[in-house]
């Protein structure tokens, strides 16, 4: 049972397209549920997880809890790299929350519930729902341990 | 893209009961700190994606939760569509919530295809001293009802696992059996995942 680490502490260059090679974890405290296994996700770079409009009435006490991060992360650059999937069935354990009044889906622990770890873009189905369905994971959020 | 699909068995399964019973936490790993809400859960969860190994298969759970649609006492048709099992759950610390497992039922044998696998969990075993529904009780309302039962803890970690172990059992023994080329039903494996829901709850 190896430690589970960073992306950036296993790769010296990130690579488009690839496929990942270790089992992905919830990387918060305590948790470690199993997000997603070997040879299912494919690197890409995409839009950052959008900060959504949150309902206002909670929004400063969340804010205070657990999303600090994520409001850091989200002022430089505009994309960042993700684990691509297709299909929700591809996770082994995650939780999927509502659409947001944007159309985003955020993607969350299935066993502590935090997040976001990604999102889901409705939008890029297009209006006829035939687009390309992606679902995101965060390649720099999640843990990551050999097999 | 990669491989897309990596399991043998994919089931949809719903939680179902009266609002408070603890339904979200039953899909929630209770651990060392203490659960702090997110963003996440002010959004609302739709859906979870569990996966499981059953008799050297992998079965992938697809668990919706009512999500605050038990306040208006029914769930549509709609959300019953493509499920597969149901998991009927109630508060052993609330008499109420016990008692309108019959409602639940019934609005279960109304919407949900036939031959729906179902489960009845008097959740929250673990808090004796406030209990007000005995183990008694809720294996006799199992057994008028036909389905089986277990008494379960989210907090406490007491047959969660199993509960959904059990029911996913029988889900794949009732799907092994339509699949033998003798029988002639044929039962509908694919759940549905188009479908959003308004409005979260959780315990």
């Amino acid at each position: 049972m190896g430690e589970k680490v960073q992306y950036e502490d296993l790769v010296e260059n990130i690579v488009d397209g690839t496929v990942n090679a270790h089992k992905l974890y919830c990387p918060y405290n305590n948790c470690s549920s199993l997000i997603l296994s070997p040879g299912v996700g494919v690197l890409q770079r995409r839009p950052k997880i959008p900060k959504e409009q949150f309902p206002s009435k909670n929004i400063e006490e969340v804010r205070s809890q657990d999303t600090k991060e994520t409001i850091e992360e989200l002022s430089d650059e505009d994309s960042e790299i993700f684990w691509v999937l297709t299909d929700p069935f591809q996770f082994d354990n995650l939780g999927f929350s509502k659409s947001s009044t944007t159309g985003i889906k955020y993607l969350a622990c299935a066993d502590c519930d935090r997040g976001p770890l990604g999102y889901h873009d409705s939008n890029t189905l297009g209006e006829d729902g035939k687009g390309k369905a992606e679902y995101l994971l965060s390649a720099t959020k999640v843990l990551y341990k050999q097999i | 893209m990669a491989s897309s699909r990596n399991y043998d068995i994919l089931i949809k399964l719903l939680l179902i009961g009266d609002s408070g019973v603890g339904k979200s936490c039953l899909l929630l790993r209770f651990s060392e700190d203490s659960f702090t809400p997110s963003f996440i859960t002010t959004i609302g969860i739709d859906f979870k994606i569990r996966t499981i190994d059953l008799d050297g298969k992998r079965i992938k759970m697809q668990i919706w939760d009512t999500a605050g649609q038990e306040r208006f006492r029914t769930i549509t048709t709609a959300y019953y569509r493509g499920a597969m099992g149901i998991l009927l759950v109630y508060d052993v610390t609330d008499e109420k919530s016990f008692n309108n497992i019959r409602n639940w039922f019934a609005n279960v044998e109304q919407h949900a295809s036939e031959g729906v696998n179902k489960l009845l969990i008097g959740n929250k075993c673990d808090w004796e001293e406030k209990r007000a529904v005995s183990t008694e009780q809720g294996k006799a309302l199992a057994n008028e009802l036909g389905i089986p039962f277990i008494e379960a803890s989210a907090k406490a970690n007491i047959n969660v696992e199993e509960a959904f172990v059990s029911l996913a059992r029988q889900i794949k023994q009732r799907v092994d059996l339509a699949s033998e080329p003798q029988q002639s039903g044929s039962v509908d494996i694919g759940g549905g995942s188009k479908n959003s829901n308004g409005g979260s709850k959780c315990c």
